[in-house]
């Protein structure tokens, strides 16, 4: 009786306390790609965008397709691609090393050239930039399962006889 | 009386006279010429025929043994990159790119404040080549806003200049040519060699008699040796055959050889043979042969972007390359320029109006910088470290390959301006007979790449390299290993709590160890984050004898220490000895939050031609623990906001957070700091190549160096993710050995292992925490 007296007590004490308050977790640093500035003078080529005419009484036409200007990983990435195609693959890992240059924290540049190391049947730098791809995956679940699934084809290519 | 033998002549009639025949005397010498003749005829024919097969022979197999070429890493624009204006016109000043008003074409550029325009040149590289084209790049501070082109050449989002070309590795016979087809000759060229050296060279048989005697009646006229008269052809059978001696028989012999090489070959290819063979020039030991190269090194630009008077200027060296160097006599130079232009009016290859515009031409050589076998020499060395592995020396000298190196031209630039005098500035004993000196690596930080190196505080110095061979103990650059051989285990976190108190150790020879703090003195409960931001000896060496001195040696070897670490208790101070350049490789393996990529100073090797040989790629292995090395980067941040590197947290403030680590040795021998941020390693030495003391810690010198270096490159600040398993915790600020008596009234937040938080009775989290301890207290 006398405990749970004490307890009440000391709890009701422990109400009145002054008790700072739950600090806020260290924020999360995020990754915050600047903005270009507006450039000062007008770029020489624009991309257009199309002119959609609707014919009377037809349905509707979809929305027109906008061009995304290329950026220098794609620009490269569609490089990689074609050099993959060809079976160029030494040149398809020195492509994607040199978008690494531009983007080192893309995790899908780092699973390209994961990918490319296990077509040439080279499971230890393969397993290496794989895990380099998981390390930057972040919440991209999608991505993730398809780094440990190559990972996994790492593996189980160098415990084959 | 004698009796006569010939018959009795009558005495009274007259005496005959006999009368010889005419020419008699001379048939009689016909014979003997007739066999000079024809001996010497025979003769001149088997030496001839033999001279034939030789030339023949030779010539077709014409081989030069061509130095390697060595390259720096391309500059890339593209919208984002970190580089400014100012440092994008000096690259292109490095590559010899002309300012214009108007740019139209390769090797030009326009730079107007923010924006520069440029037309790049063809260039082959190791995995494909980059064609000519045009950009105009927009500047805000140290990026590029955006990036456009012409239409024809569509979106333009990322452009590749060709590299600058750093050194070469010669043949020993010191000869060194760019090889060019007649194709890529201009022109004018041909025509100013042929007008000034060899007038009637397509008409002639190898000799031209007429030629001569042009000449000799030139010369007598000048008054002044003004015109050879030995041709084009005689002048490369010269050059490619025959020694210097100037003798009747050498002539005759280079008159043969120039017939028979007339007659084998054509004319197309003697000429082609000529303009790369002709010795032009000397830089040092260096031979500059051949027009491509002579225009590199007068005038900083491929041949195919010389002008007329320029190119006049080079045809005119053939005949005295120091006597008519454009570098050391420009007069002269010109004067022999203007020859050349004026015989080249005068057998009308080019108009009046041209010769006019030509010879009004002022002569404008190249500034920048030469390129020569020794450029860069620290990192020249550590390139063929890496080169002899997979090329003998026979190869890297004569096949003329092309080396891609690591190295960031305008990094080192910057670099080596600073660290001479920064060294000076921290210079404390300043003693008069030995110079303080200093080493620096920086590296990519995700790359592993080496992107400049310094093995003196002296530019260019070709002595000692300290960067890759003074191997000096490290100090307290080992810490991060300790400390991270500890968070890996399930028993530290960032608030354990450390013992800084004096501890004896017997070592294995019966000698006891004291190790002392820097000051002294001794701090008591410390936390571990605490231990290693403020470098305390003691705290370190009691989470070390716990932990297990093999431990640590083990993450030495993780991290990428290559030799062998006896495990003595030392090791736990930076008892171990390490060159700058291993330092670098371990401080990588941090940068890469825990990737081992080994260090590297070369990209690719590809032949002359452009074909691809050997690529050294990106090598990664993962050897630490993720959330481990997060919460290690967190506490080395925290050396810079708190610890032994804040005295510069206010120079760096727009840079943090960055990591990095002092080093100190005993009796102040050595003074190191590591660090490094999102893009950049940095590993700076300081000491006496006689190992006498510096007076300076890691903090009052290798840091203040690394500091100036590292801010003039804009170092960018650490922007690492904490992993799924990191959650934050709050503990009391000032530690304590017994839970009873910690204080929450001021506390501090810590990120942990999820798995790994610090027990409730440590934490200062929340009430619960607080009642949950009271519980306890009272059950037990």
């Amino acid at each position: 009786m006398l405990r749970i007296l004490l307890l009440t007590v000391f709890a009701a004490l422990t109400g009145c306390a002054s008790i700072d308050p739950p600090p806020t977790p260290a924020p999360v640093e995020t990754l915050e790609v600047p903005s270009a500035p507006a450039p000062t003078e007008r770029p020489l080529v624009r991309t257009p965008l199309p002119t959609v005419i609707e014919p009377r009484g037809s349905a509707p036409e979809p929305p027109p397709v906008v061009t995304t200007p290329a950026t220098p990983t794609s620009t490269l990435l569609t490089q990689i691609d074609a050099a993959i195609s060809t079976g160029e693959l030494d040149r398809a890992g020195a492509l994607c090393e040199r978008a690494l240059r531009i983007a080192p924290r893309d995790a899908q540049l780092w699973y390209k050239l994961a990918s490319i190391r296990l077509l040439q049947l080279r499971y230890d730098d393969a397993d290496g930039t794989a895990r380099r791809a998981l390390s930057f995956a972040g919440a991209d679940a999608a991505l993730t399962r398809a780094i440990k699934a190559l990972l996994a084809q790492v593996a189980s290519a160098r415990d084959a006889p | 009386m004698a009796q006569s033998k010939s018959p009795r002549k009558s005495s009274t009639s007259p005496p005959r006279v006999t009368k010889r025949k005419p020419g008699t005397s001379k048939r009689r010498w016909l014979p003997v010429l007739a066999a000079l003749f024809l001996g010497g005829l025979v003769a001149g024919g088997v030496w001839f025929a033999w001279i034939d097969h030789e030339i023949r022979r030779d010539f077709e197999a014409l081989q030069w043994a061509l130095p390697a070429r060595l390259y720096a890493r391309p500059v890339e624009l593209y919208a984002g990159a970190h580089l400014g204006a100012a440092d994008l016109v000096d690259y292109l000043q490095r590559l010899g790119y002309r300012e214009t008003n108007r740019v139209s074409g390769p090797g030009e550029y326009q730079a107007n404040g923010a924006v520069v325009r440029l037309q790049t040149r063809d260039f082959e590289f190791w995995d494909g080549s980059e064609g000519s084209v045009f950009a105009e790049a927009g500047f805000s501070g140290n990026h590029i806003a955006y990036l456009s082109g012409r239409a024809e050449n569509g979106d333009l989002s990322l452009v590749r200049l060709e590299p600058v070309e750093i050194a070469q590795i010669n043949p020993t016979t010191g000869e060194d040519r760019l090889p060019v087809s007649l194709k890529d000759v201009p022109e004018a060229l041909v025509h100013a060699v042929i007008s000034v050296e060899d007038q009637r060279f397509y008409s002639h048989y190898g000799v031209d008699p007429i030629g001569i005697a042009r000449a000799l009646w030139a010369d007598l006229r000048a008054g002044a040796f003004v015109q050879g008269g030995s041709t084009l052809t005689q002048q490369l059978v010269k050059n490619l055959y025959l020694n210097r001696d100037r003798t009747l028989r050498r002539k005759i012999e280079e008159a043969l050889m120039a017939v028979a090489l007339d007659f084998r070959f054509s004319k197309d290819e003697i000429l082609t043979a000529y303009l790369n063979e002709v010795f032009l020039g000397q830089q040092g030991n260096r031979a500059i042969h051949g027009f491509a190269l002579a225009a590199q090194h007068y005038f900083g630009r491929p041949l195919n972007e010389l002008t007329l008077p320029e190119l006049a200027t080079l045809a005119g060296l053939a005949r005295g390359a120091s006597y008519y160097n454009p570098l050391r006599n420009p007069e002269r130079a010109t004067e022999r320029r203007n020859v050349v232009l004026t015989l080249m009016r005068d057998q009308d290859y080019i108009t009046t109006q041209q010769y006019d515009h030509a010879r009004a031409a002022t002569l404008v050589t190249s500034s920048k910088p030469a390129v020569s076998g020794t450029g860069y020499p620290a990192f020249m060395e550590l390139v063929y470290s890496d080169l002899e592995r997979d090329y003998d020396a026979d190869a890297l000298r004569t096949e003329g390959l092309r080396i891609f190196t690591t190295l960031d031209v305008l990094m080192q630039s910057k670099m080596e301006a600073l660290l001479d005098q920064s060294v000076t500035d921290v210079d404390r004993r300043h003693d008069e007979d030995a110079d303080l000196e200093a080493a620096m690596v920086i590296t990519d930080a995700n790359s592993g790449e080496v992107r400049a190196l310094a093995g003196s505080r002296k530019r260019g110095y070709t002595g000692f390299n300290r960067a890759l061979h003074a191997s000096r103990p490290i100090g307290s650059l080992v810490k991060p290993a300790v400390y991270l051989s500890a968070l890996e285990t399930p028993d530290f976190h960032l608030a354990s709590v450390l013992a800084d108190e004096p501890v004896e150790i017997r070592m294995q020879d019966g000698q006891l160890w004291q190790p002392q703090n820097y000051e002294e003195t001794t701090e008591g409960d410390v936390y571990l984050y605490d231990a290693l931001q403020r470098s305390l000896n003691l705290a370190t060496v009691d989470l070390g004898m716990k932990l297990g001195v093999e431990k640590v040696t083990a993450m030495l070897t993780r991290l990428g220490y290559g030799k062998e670490v006896l495990p003595y208790p030392s090791v736990l101070l930076g008892a171990v000895e390490m060159a700058p350049i291993e330092v670098a490789q371990l401080y990588q393996t941090l940068a890469t939050n825990g990737f081992r990529s080994p260090l590297r100073a070369v990209e690719a090797v590809s032949t002359a031609q452009g074909t691809p040989l050997t690529w050294y790629g990106i090598k990664t292995e993962q050897v630490a623990d993720p959330a481990a090395m997060f919460l290690l980067e967190h506490t080395l941040q925290g050396v810079f906001e708190r610890g032994t590197a804040r005295t510069v947290n206010t120079r760096l403030q727009a840079r943090l957070p960055l990591a990095g680590k002092t080093g100190t040795t005993n009796d102040l021998r050595d003074s190191w700091f590591a660090g490094y941020g999102s893009d950049l390693v940095g590993v700076v030495w300081l000491g006496y190549d006689d190992n006498r003391e510096t007076g300076l810690t890691g903090a009052a010198g290798a840091l203040r160096v690394w500091t100036d270096v590292m801010s003039a490159l804009d170092i960018q600040p650490r922007d690492s993710t904490p992993p799924a398993d990191i959650e934050w915790d709050t503990v009391p600020l000032n530690a304590v050995g017994d839970p009873l008596e910690r204080n929450c009234r001021e506390t501090l937040s810590l990120p942990f292992r999820a798995d790994r938080l610090p027990d409730a009775a440590w934490s200062c989290e929340d009430d619960a925490t607080l009642f949950e301890r009271l519980i306890d207290r009272i059950r037990n």
